[in-house]
């Protein structure tokens, strides 16, 4: 009986190791499989969100290019503030013929900072290429390209997804790019402005920039001064306003936005005449000399007293070409708020009718 | 008789070997059940991601969905709304208790079956997806949230 006791109990021992064990493997099994679960959830989570990122890339660099081309076109196609330059001072003209490159250098910044606010995300340095076609010389297509040197990597704790985030964007707007050809050829290869200011006092009044005086005793000789003042008065602010109307008409005739930020005005005058003494013009004036009453006589006479008046006017403008029918989500650092705006290029000029005068 | 099995040491092997079978019966049918508890959680937890991404990646007149509903706080328009509205109840298979549509603080859609009272912020069934949107110094990239209870 002893032995059939011993036999039963080593029996019942082994069968409760091999259930026990089995209960092992079994539970330390699903405890394995359900981590695995987990994670696998985890990941497929995650790979949704790199495949939105993904399909969102594209429109992040469409929306970097346009806030790109609005920063850049507000600084009148240079890169930042400090680099900045007016595109005329004078005969002197500044066009910025690197503007791709500027744009591309903002293009890059901005796309940074939308992947600077993405969390878990690992993007190597971008690289932006904007590639323009022409087709006989006319400006027909406009992409973007962006490429990096390294896959983007999204990573968490236990795993890592590597996908291309390269991407071309076509379809850009020309009309943004025949801006700059635009206005180059109206304020760089030409000066408009001054044009302008040339028609605004080729069209003041005659008496305003000829006066003849005719025949004038010594004594009752006026200045060129006061002569202009009484034949034409205010002459300096009838030129400032019809200098502005001139440069109206320009800005309507091209269908831009012309500020004045600053004109100045000058005027010079001589005088034609002869002078010789006349008879009728005999005068004694008696005027105190070392605190002695003299006598000063005045007997010439100024025969055909003629004067000429030149004008100058020197203009800072503000020049912006729009683009009027396209709207675009775009920030503005001024306001501090996104808004339907237009690409513009916006620049300065100043000009004047004698580039030897420069007053501003 | 040395050399034979006692009748009552077969009898032991014979419960063991049924002891061993239920257990083993027993197991198959645990380990099965959690086999299709795990693919549930996996096929839960993915789901509302899974319905965000098909919603995002839609097409509706002639532009993408992710470009409209990156632009929405300046639009205004009402059939896109009622299109997102068809389109996110028609990825259920089922009439769901709420479900939100939030693009950081703005809502974009909001549904509620009747004796729902909660505000489906908190809800099982959740997604949260970053989406680009218009640049703007403060924050260029915001989180698309749906929430839904089933």
């Amino acid at each position: 009986m002893k032995g059939i006791f011993v036999g039963t109990l080593f029996v019942i021992a082994i069968l409760l190791l091999i259930v026990g064990g089995i209960f092992f493997i079994v539970f330390s099994n699903q405890y394995i499989n359900l981590k695995v679960s987990l994670k696998s959830s985890e990941i497929l989570k995650d790979v949704d969100v790199v495949e939105i990122v993904k399909r969102g890339l594209e429109i992040a660099y469409r929306y970097s290019f346009l806030q790109s081309a609005y920063y850049t076109g507000n600084l009148g196609g240079y890169k930042d503030e400090i680099s900045a330059l007016e595109w005329r001072k004078y005969h002197c003209t500044y066009f910025p013929n690197s503007y791709l490159s500027n744009l591309e250098e903002n293009v890059k910044y901005y796309i940074k900072e939308y992947f600077k606010n993405l969390e878990n995300f690992i993007f190597s340095e971008p690289n932006v290429n904007i590639v323009l076609s022409y087709i006989n010389g006319e400006l027909s297509e406009a992409k973007m390209e962006v490429y990096f040197d390294k896959p983007l990597n999204y990573s968490k704790y236990f795993f890592s997804i590597y996908d291309n985030p390269n991407r071309t964007i076509l379809n850009l707007p020309i009309n943004y790019f025949k801006l700059y050809n635009e206005s180059k050829k109206a304020f760089i290869d030409d000066d408009p402005i001054k044009r302008s200011i040339e028609d605004a006092i080729s069209r003041m009044d005659s008496n305003c920039k000829n006066i003849l005086v005719g025949n004038v005793c010594e004594y009752n000789l006026r200045s060129a001064d006061e002569v202009l003042n009484e034949r034409c008065p205010n002459a300096i602010e009838r030129l400032k306003d019809n200098i502005r109307k001139e440069i109206q008409s320009l800005a309507d005739s091209l269908n831009i936005n012309i500020d004045i930020d600053t004109i100045v005005l000058k005027y010079t005058s001589e005088s034609h005449y002869t002078l010789r003494e006349s008879e009728d013009c005999g005068c004694k004036r008696s005027i105190k000399i070392d605190d002695e009453d003299k006598c000063i006589e005045y007997y010439k006479k100024y025969y055909n007293l003629n004067y000429n008046y030149n004008y100058f006017a020197a203009v800072k403008a503000i020049i912006t070409f729009i683009l009027r029918d396209d709207y675009y989500l775009i920030y503005d650092p001024y306001y501090g708020n996104v808004n339907f705006r237009n690409l513009l290029l916006k620049f300065n000029v100043t000009t004047s009718n004698d580039y030897g005068w420069r007053p501003i | 008789m040395k050399g034979q099995i006692a009748p009552f040491d077969i009898g032991i092997m014979m419960i063991a070997l049924a002891f061993l079978v239920v257990i083993f019966l027993f197991l198959s049918i645990f380990i099965e059940t959690r086999a299709q508890v795990n693919v549930n959680i996996i096929y839960d937890t993915n789901e509302a991601n899974r319905i965000l991404t098909s919603l995002i990646s839609l097409n509706y007149s002639s532009k993408n969905v992710y470009e409209l509903i990156s632009s929405i706080e300046y639009t205004d328009d009402p059939n896109f709304i009622k299109f997102l509205n068809e389109s996110l109840y028609g990825y259920f298979d089922y009439t769901p208790k709420c479900y939100k549509l939030t693009l950081d603080s703005t809502t974009i859609l909001d549904f509620k079956n009747e004796g729902y009272s909660g505000d489906c912020k908190k809800t099982r069934f959740s997604a949260k997806i970053p989406i680009f949107t218009p640049y703007n110094k403060i924050n260029p990239v915001k989180y698309l949230y749906l929430n839904y209870e089933r």
